[in-house]
């Protein structure tokens, strides 16, 4: 196995540990949490990707900054509709949100 | 690889931590190795724009949610349920096309290293910085578009007549 397909195994692992959080948890902070981790995790992927002789590609790198961006910029959103969903139900539990909104 | 390794473990330790408090430290810290990893790579740029990003901006935001909910969030309970094994079954098959697609994902052939470009445009006229706006400009258009799109839907979501809370 060589560094980039290394690189792979390893943002897939953040993938899956981020989707898992997302699934398993009940708390709305916990899943932007995890939901950051499967960013990273597609980061990575792109980034090993476009590995040339164990140099970054300026294609790939250009990839993976427009990946950050949008993946920032969607959490500080997630993170702001979180306040103001704690603001209205006093919870961060989706499940009792969802009751709640009912 | 060390990095790597180090990246996966603490990231994982971050997501499985009970205390939210820890976890937002601990992906502080994952934050800054996922740079570091990146720069070890020769891209620096990347590198430093990850780490002012997640290990700046973000974390002083998950910073101030906690702050704001307080008690709530830091007792979360995370039981997993038996309705959420199916979540993480879907998780484990998503992380199959996912690796399949990024192994067959290749570079254009004609393309230079990032360093081999940057040695290039640095003779040129516009300077070592130049390359910013020579080979990047769409993507950082993109990239100013869609911060500046975020933060306007923020000041929405916060204003008085834009969807804020009903009291």
């Amino acid at each position: 196995m060589n560094e980039q397909q290394l690189l792979q195994v390893f943002a897939a692992i953040l993938f899956i540990s981020g989707f898992g959080t997302i699934a398993a948890t009940k708390n709305l902070v916990k899943m932007i949490m995890g939901f950051q981790v499967m960013i990273w995790g597609v980061n990575l992927a792109l980034f090993a990707g476009g590995l040339v002789n164990g140099q970054a590609t300026l294609f790939s790198t250009s990839l993976v900054i427009l990946s950050i961006s949008v993946g920032a910029s969607v959490e500080a959103l997630a993170l702001s509709l979180t306040i103001l969903v704690f603001r209205k139900y006093g919870t961060l539990n989706p499940w009792e949100i969802r009751r709640l909104a009912h | 690889m060390i990095l790597g390794a180090m990246l996966v473990g603490v990231t994982m330790v971050a997501l499985m931590v009970r205390k939210l408090v820890w976890s937002l430290i601990l992906l502080f810290y994952s934050s800054i190795v996922f740079g570091l990893l990146l720069m070890t790579y020769d891209a620096a740029f990347a590198g430093l724009f990850h780490i002012i990003t997640f290990a700046g901006a973000v974390s002083v935001l998950f910073m101030v949610i906690l702050m704001i909910v307080g008690g709530e969030a830091l007792d979360a309970k995370d039981a997993l349920g038996k309705a959420n094994y199916f979540g993480m079954i879907l998780a484990l098959l998503a992380a199959i096309p996912l690796v399949i697609l990024t192994s067959n994902f290749q570079p254009l052939p004609n393309r230079l290293s990032e360093q081999a470009q940057l040695s290039g445009l640095a003779s040129q006229p516009d300077g070592p910085l130049g390359f910013l706006w020579l080979m990047r400009s769409w993507d950082l258009l993109l990239v100013v578009i869609l911060v500046a799109a975020a933060m306007l839907g923020i000041m929405n979501l916060f204003s008085r007549e834009g969807g804020g809370v009903e009291k």
